[in-house]
């Protein structure tokens, strides 16, 4: 009877959580999991992680199998925000449902509501084997943010001496994989997961994790974007880095496109990458979207509708998703028209755009921070104020409630939600 | 599966289990039924259930119902395969309704047990890795939380709630956010 127990295989290995004498009957985690997976709708989710701490726990570290519906961003969900500092990585906590826990499991110190990446996590991890052999000092290096998705954060190492430079970390489970740095010389890295690869099998639970290292140039007349992906479909960091080269180019893709692949800056939908790019063949320079795809790499550029395609100076655009994977584009002309709107493209078939609505939000200003374009969500952070989260399908917005402003050094901001994401361990 | 091709009667009818319950009782059943759980199958292939097959972790009363389980099911599957040969395609198809809707029937009434028994059943179906067993099982449990209240699951279960007034506080929070 030595036989692994037939749900160990695909979920995470779980800390234990204080759970008070009375736990609830006699099941153990895996199985309450597997009662909570076939739940079809995330508030029923919440609300069984809102009736007492067994469940709760088994809910928070299973997280990454919970999320039933794909790309759909819950606000209940948002557990906070990845963002980068001089000292390193961090997680702003967002005070919710989990948040108690997140920090109980992490011994999260720096202040009550930001923990470092990925330290706190592994020092824990490590008692327990993985970790990859490296020491609490050694992760401490892996302190620069690349990209986020499906609650999993890709860090960078600051020295580069190491064949391992990349580390994929779930900060829910603690677990940490390491990779090595693609051979091109990569502007971005884009984190792609299980959903974005077959979104129509969310009950695959096999998912793997692809990450597509990007490069861009541009030489006098076009924009080349240069690939390298690393997918891996197993837990232990086994995969490896393709061959790199240029990307094909379809016949549509245009001449004079600028496109620069800033991380956290892309949308994925569809099965396809999309950058915000400007033509400059006109004399006034003139919006577009890049695309790629991530099976044949094949890049294609998608023109905007006239009313918003104008690049002006002041203005700000921004790449988005819908809740039914489609990619929409938002922007404000405040310096212009005047107004407060944000309003809202959607791309119904190649260039064919429709104007969905506008959304007031007042004191819009081009110097606002605006992050996290996907899922029909948009975060909005002005000066001083927490981040305005605005429901582009609605039309409504609504501040978050979060402990400060997420600190912005420059760097690149992810948010961090329940989501379902790839199997680590 | 055991073959079920006629040939091979003998050989199916003859290959019968011993399962040993927690509380030491024996049950005869046949392979096929017995390798609806892929840990059974697992020992049979490797040629260990010789003397009876002992499942420390299954009560008397909770394996007797499994094994009720699986023996429609595994009728239900043997009978899909035999049934092929004899009848014509309509005929088959009309056959294999019937059986769906009769299994669906038995798993209705099959799941009209006490909360107790229905998470025994989970850890049974769990542990003997009876795939068809665990999804209707927990399928259930997943069905009557829908639409509840932590309080109404609470109750539902006997959960005492062991939040903190700060979780709880938060949880409240979370409720009044105005998303829909």
């Amino acid at each position: 009877m030595e036989r692994a127990t037939p749900l160990g295989r695909s979920l995470p290995k779980r800390r234990r959580c204080e759970v008070g004498v009375d736990a609830w009957l006699s099941l153990p985690p895996e199985l309450l999991v597997e009662v909570f997976r076939r739940l079809d709708a995330t508030t029923d989710v919440v609300n069984c992680a809102g009736t007492c701490k067994s469940w709760r726990c088994a809910i928070i570290e299973n997280a990454s199998s919970l999320q039933p519906c794909s790309d759909r961003f819950n606000p209940n969900l948002l557990l906070g925000f990845f963002y980068q500092c001089k000292a390193g990585v961090f997680l702003r906590c967002v005070p919710d449902v989990f948040q108690s826990t997140l920090l109980a499991t992490t011994g999260g110190k720096e202040n009550n509501y930001d923990m470092c990446m990925p330290r706190d996590r592994v020092a824990r991890a490590g008692e327990e084997g993985p970790g990859g052999g490296k020491s609490i000092m050694d992760l401490a290096l892996y302190n620069r943010l690349l990209s986020s998705r499906g609650g999993l954060v890709l860090l960078k190492s600051s020295l580069s001496r190491d064949a391992v430079d990349l580390c994929l970390c779930n900060p829910m489970t603690g677990a940490c994989m390491f990779l090595p740095d693609a051979t091109l010389e990569v502007d971005a890295y884009v984190l792609v997961t299980g959903n974005d690869l077959s979104p129509s099998e969310p009950d695959d639970m096999a998912v793997g994790i692809q990450i597509i290292a990007v490069k861009s140039e541009y030489n006098d007349t076009n924009t080349i974007l240069q690939y390298q992906h690393f997918s891996s479909t197993s837990s232990n960091g086994t995969g490896s880095w393709g061959s790199s080269g240029p990307v094909m180019r379809s016949g549509k893709f245009k001449e004079r496109l600028i496109v620069s692949v800033d991380r956290d800056k892309e949308v994925v939908c569809g099965g396809t990458i999309y950058w915000l790019g400007y033509s400059i063949s006109t004399i006034v320079p003139a919006y577009s979207v890049a695309a790629m795809n991530m099976c044949s790499g094949e890049t294609n550029t998608i023109d905007l509708p006239k009313e918003c395609s104008i690049k002006y100076f002041f203005a700000w655009r921004v790449l988005a998703t819908t809740i039914d994977d489609r990619l929409s584009l938002l922007g404000n002309d405040r310096q212009i028209d005047k107004s407060d709107n944000i309003q809202i493209w959607v791309q119904i078939k190649g260039e064919q755009w429709f104007r969905q609505q506008r959304i007031h939000v007042p004191n819009l200003c081009f110097k606002n921070d605006i992050f996290w374009p996907r899922s029909g969500y948009l975060l909005v952070e002005k000066d001083g104020e927490p981040p305005l989260l605005i429901d582009v399908e609605m039309g409504s917005s609504c501040p978050i409630s979060c402990h400060a402003t997420v600190p912005n050094y420059g760097g690149s901001r992810y948010p961090y939600k329940m989501d379902l994401s790839t199997c680590q361990k | 599966m055991a073959s079920a091709g006629s040939g091979d009667e003998k050989a199916a009818a003859a290959a019968m289990i011993t399962l040993i319950s927690s509380d030491n009782e024996k049950f005869e059943v046949t392979e096929a039924t017995a390798t609806l759980s892929q840990t059974i199958r697992h020992m049979i292939e490797d040629g260990c259930t010789d003397g009876g097959v002992p499942l420390p972790n299954v009560t008397s009363k909770i394996l007797a119902r499994v094994i009720e389980y699986c023996k429609k099911h595994a009728t239900a599957a043997a009978g899909e395969e035999g049934s092929s040969s004899s009848f014509s395609d309509a005929a088959f198809l009309e056959v294999d309704r019937a059986f769906l809707e009769e299994l669906e029937e038995f798993d209705d009434a099959f799941l009209e047990v006490d909360r107790a028994t229905l998470f025994d059943l989970i850890l049974a179906a769990n542990y003997l890795d009876i795939k068809g067993l665990l999804n209707l099982t927990c399928q259930k449990v997943a069905d009557s939380v829908k639409g509840k209240t932590p309080e109404q699951i609470r109750e539902m279960y006997n959960i005492v709630n062991d939040l903190t007034p700060e979780e709880e506080a938060e949880i409240r929070r979370e409720t009044q956010w105005a998303f829909e």
